[in-house]
């Protein structure tokens, strides 16, 4: 049992999503069996043993993606089993201190994201432009985003219209964990920018999952819309990624 | 002010100081231009003028916040508002004078675009009244985006091409203080305009400055020992981690050599727990201004170190952590 809590304080070092389940109320020999189950990597646990291990996996997977602890009860109501689920705080990079990084931060913020400016052009990047970022940094995405760290709960727009800093953003973020990659370009710059990292050892499979054009078609064109847009995308992913995807076949 | 500046233009115009006609010559954009008048200007880079407007216009728009406008600056916050823009406009200065020298130019349609993107569209509503605030226009801000762009562009491709990452900043410190070394800077120092040059081989500017013992010192009472002149800051985390170095060479070299710690613009009481802290027992200073560390010397960043020779005279400057080991050997080139 100590051997499970130290992989469930390992998975939180790391900012990975993971959910303890225990059996909270059942027959005297349930009573505190546990499973562990990690959004990315094998569950383990005594828990698993049980016929209806699925129902709780399915369960577990579906909570996490909510990101809610909660209970649940099994075999006619008779096992009631606590979920404590735990998630990394999301975050939204932005690589870009442009016009639309603003509005992106503002959205962010209630959605529950953590929010990171990421822009080495200090003259651009700076807190009177950007009063709600959370955290600023004034340096190249290739040293910035280590930094950060890219894990699944991320979310990385890029949006500077400019290769000598897109790129090297999107060359980290795209074999990243990273739910979400979203770059801003018309489809001739995107063609352009493909073959460019193609070259540069990207993958065709990895090229495919950037979002670009970013955002949902809301129709709209001003720096707000463009942001809600994108914002709206990051959500969707997020949700999909959680509910659909990530739900094992039973 | 308006006063003392035709007093100044009038004793300088007797003085038959013809540098002031040559910096009236200087480029700036065109709606200024007619605004030039009888300003004199904030500072010289080789000749061509940083002029008061460009200060005043480097303060706006670089506070320009499009979706919510920010109130005009403080009267207290003004000046140092003012000595940050100078100095920023001065190292831009150099460094598009430099990308000029070697051809370097970005197209005027991708600077536009570019100006679109980090503002918004020209007719957006939002950033025409955010403009009209400030009292800038479109081709003014479009102006303020090239030349940024200018230098961040120079920079990344010729400047730090090749540089690993974690090399960027020294490589990019170490090029600006060649160009700063071999530049001719000239700044308004108090009713002067002096020519500003703390370089290697060149007198160190005097200063005078209230130690955190509360009693004043000036860099003349050092004369005769050697000095390393120090600017730090307590939320400069390389400038926290290099005092104690220094401050184990101050003890071993001492009294032949003495440790300069110039605190830059932070309140006595907490410049005092951090030298307390870190055990410092040579003299530290305070430029509540920054006047010393931005005009005087010029300094583009921080920590920044000057190592004075018993006469005078700049032999060494720095700008970055330098370790123990840079400064001893300085100190032995000096026969310490």
């Amino acid at each position: 049992m100590s051997e499970l809590f130290s992989i469930f304080k390992d998975y939180l070092e790391q900012d990975k999503s993971v959910t303890l389940a225990t059996v909270v109320r059942g027959p005297a020999e349930l009573l505190g069996a546990k499973a562990l189950i990690p959004s990315d990597g094998e569950p383990q646990g005594p828990l698993l043993d049980l016929p209806w291990h699925s129902k709780l996996l399915r369960d577990a997977y579906q909570l996490m993606g909510e990101g809610v602890s909660a209970s649940r009860r099994y075999e006619e109501d008779q096992i009631e089993v606590f979920f404590d689920v735990h998630r990394p705080p999301s975050r939204l990079i932005i690589v870009g201190a442009v016009h639309i990084a603003d509005a992106l931060i503002r959205f962010a913020k209630p959605l529950g994201y953590r929010t990171h400016l990421v822009d080495p052009r200090t003259a651009f990047a700076t807190t009177e432009r950007f009063p709600h970022v959370d955290e600023m940094h004034h340096a190249w995405p290739d040293e910035a985003l280590p930094e950060i760290g890219l894990n699944s709960e991320t979310a990385v727009v890029v949006i500077t219209h400019d290769p000598k800093l897109d790129d090297p953003a999107l060359k980290l973020a795209l074999p990243s964990p990273a739910f979400y990659v979203g770059a801003l370009g018309s489809p001739k710059t995107h063609a352009r920018r493909v073959d460019r990292l193609l070259g540069e050892g990207l993958t065709q499979v990895q090229l495919d999952r950037l979002h670009a054009p970013i955002g949902l078609d809301l129709g709209g064109r001003t720096p707000a819309e463009i942001a809600l847009s994108i914002m709206a995308e990051i959500v969707a992913v997020h949700n999909r990624v959680a509910l659909a995807e990530r739900i094992p076949e039973e | 002010m308006g006063q003392r500046r035709v007093i100044l233009w009038l004793s300088m115009a007797v003085a038959g100081l013809g540098l002031v006609a040559a910096l009236f010559l200087s480029r700036q954009p065109d709606d200024l231009a007619t605004e030039a008048g009888l300003a004199l200007p904030a500072a010289a880079v080789n000749g061509v003028a940083i002029t008061q407007e460009l200060v005043e216009r480097e303060l706006v728009v670089s506070r320009l916040n499009v979706a919510a406008p920010l109130p005009p600056l403080a009267d207290e916050d003004l000046e140092r508002a003012r000595e940050e823009a100078l100095n920023q406009l001065i190292s831009r200065q150099l460094i598009l004078q430099e990308a000029g020298r070697q051809g370097f130019r970005l197209e005027p349609d991708v600077i536009e675009a570019q100006a679109e993107l980090l503002f918004g569209p020209e007719d957006d509503e939002a950033l025409g009244q955010a403009l009209a605030q400030a009292g800038v226009g479109w081709s003014e801000l479009v102006w303020w985006v090239g030349e940024i762009l200018t230098v961040e562009e120079f920079v990344a491709q010729v400047v730090m091409a090749g540089a690993a990452p974690e090399e960027r900043q020294q490589v990019y410190n170490e090029w600006l203080n060649a160009r700063r070394a071999g530049a001719r800077i000239e700044v308004y120092v108090g009713d002067q305009l002096q020519v500003v040059r703390p370089l290697t081989g060149a007198a160190a500017p005097d200063f005078s400055l209230t130690g955190l013992d509360g009693g004043n010192v000036s860099l003349s009472d050092y004369r005769g020992q050697v000095v390393l002149l120090n600017f730090w800051t307590t939320w400069c985390s390389s400038c926290l981690t290099e005092l104690p170095d220094y401050e184990r060479i101050y003890r071993q070299y001492s009294p032949e050599f003495v440790v300069l710690g110039v605190n830059l613009q932070e309140e006595a009481p907490h410049v005092r727990q951090y030298a307390a802290g870190l055990g410092l027992t040579f003299p530290v200073l305070l430029d509540q201004d920054g006047r010393v560390a931005n005009r005087q010397y010029q300094l583009v960043g921080l920590p920044g170190s000057f190592i004075i020779d018993r006469q005078g005279q700049i032999v060494y400057q720095h700008l970055g952590p330098m370790s123990g080991e840079t400064l001893v050997a300085k100190l032995a080139a000096l026969g310490l």
